[in-house]
């Protein structure tokens, strides 16, 4: 069945979403952003942190993207074309802002950027009882290049040979990088499980 | 190997599996098999972390009217859920869409001054409120009319940001119920409130065209 011959209130796939969309049909635009918006928006605020912010550049990425989609041949996943696009989206806001994006090379960081090699006590330990909204506060409070780093390999699922070449920097270094963000997480979250336990 | 030695390699061997001196080291050390296992679990914890935000329909108000002024927008297409009059039948909309608008922001006005009572009411109770009290779309009763005269692809849309707007305000109450005192799931509440307010309008904005 081609796309014009379908009848009304048929959903439409991804597939014919794109096709029609080349053509600038409206609806498809939207099903293409319904299909997508989460995605893209947790990107953006888990990186930046700020839910106004992140919608503004989920707008912004949707927008590249519905410009750019008659050039989109199918060589990729959609998503993944997609994802790319609101990643550059974000690294360039960051950058814009003067936030540290590409992280540092081990020998320019300072002492305070090196998470302390704490092994904690046997009766704390997170694995089996890390709740989500822990983890997500924790990552909020990550300095940026971490964070970065940490939401494109962890939460985002890039390889590191990726997020190499979309961040600009080694992939040793974002190995590095990564190792050094989960170490903070490991600190910031049973900091905050100590006070926790202390609070009345 | 020393603790400070197997932490040396952790980056490079902590995705994958310990060989050799370093699966060793790990068997028999509590603490670098502590710190592997807390790593591991943070990086597959951030693995559920993925899409489970949602923008407010304010970026595809937007969005759309953004690419309608860019021209990369045109006609509504037989898939339903096309909120733009096309270019050639716009003049005969002009009169339509004054006429619309001023019932828009008067339904728009009501809505809001209907969803403020009732956020301000469910804010008020907060920790009474029943958990669930307003989280499904079923028990938004004032929909029926609305979505009789939507699309299905319109319908489907409205009836997901419904469904998403109100499982956020059934998670700030479940939250208030737990504990009253927390201020930031009560401007969650609010916030949650006034994008149900905002789907309702957008919604009313559809149904008009």
């Amino acid at each position: 069945m081609t796309g014009a011959s379908k009848k009304s209130g048929e959903k439409l796939s991804e597939a014919e979403a794109i096709e029609r969309a080349k053509q600038g049909d409206a609806a498809a635009f939207e099903v293409l952003y319904n299909l997508h918006k989460r995605r893209v928006y947790s990107l953006c605020l888990r990186m930046t942190t700020n839910t106004a912010e992140a919608e503004d550049l989920t707008q912004e990425a949707f927008l590249q993207l519905f410009r750019k989609i008659g050039t989109f041949r199918g060589e990729s996943a959609f998503s993944t074309w997609l994802h790319r696009m609101a990643v550059n989206v974000v690294l360039m806001q960051l950058r814009k802002k003067g936030l540290q994006v590409v992280p540092l090379d081990d020998e320019n960081e300072g002492e305070e950027e090196t998470p302390k090699k704490d092994y904690g006590a046997q009766d704390n330990v997170l694995a089996g009882s890390l709740d989500r909204l822990q983890l997500k506060n924790a990552i909020d409070r990550l300095p940026p290049g971490y964070r970065s780093i940490f939401v494109l390999h962890d939460v985002e699922g890039f390889e590191h040979n990726e997020i190499a070449e979309m961040v600009g920097c080694s992939i040793g270094n974002s190995k590095s990088q990564l190792h050094k963000a989960r170490m903070k997480l490991r600190e910031l979250l049973k900091t905050s499980r100590a006070e926790k336990a202390i609070k009345p | 190997m020393t603790c400070s030695e197997f932490q040396d390699i952790l980056p490079e061997m902590i995705d994958g599996d310990a060989v050799g001196e370093h699966a060793v080291h790990l068997k028999a050390c509590s603490d670098c098999s502590e710190l592997v296992s807390d790593l591991r679990a943070i990086s597959s914890g951030a693995k559920l972390l993925c899409a489970d935000d949602e923008p407010s329909p304010r970026v595809w108000a937007n969005l759309q009217r953004t690419l309608e002024a860019e021209g990369l927008i045109h006609a509504p297409s037989q898939a339903g859920g096309v909120l733009l009059p096309s270019r050639r039948h716009r003049a005969r909309w002009v009169w339509v869409g004054s006429i619309a608008a001023v019932l828009a922001i008067a339904a728009g006005l009501l809505l809001q001054k209907h969803e403020s009572a009732r956020s301000q009411s469910a804010v008020n109770q907060g920790s009474t409120v029943p958990a669930g009290a307003t989280a499904s779309t079923t028990e938004d009763g004032d929909d029926e009319q609305l979505l009789a005269d939507m699309s299905p692809t319109a319908r489907s849309i409205y009836e997901e940001n419904l469904k998403s707007v109100n499982s956020s305000i059934h998670d700030a109450q479940a939250t208030l119920a737990q504990d009253p005192d927390n201020d930031d799931a009560r401007l969650f509440l609010q916030d949650a409130f006034h994008q149900k307010a905002m789907v309702y309008e957008l919604a009313m904005d559809r149904s008009m065209q």
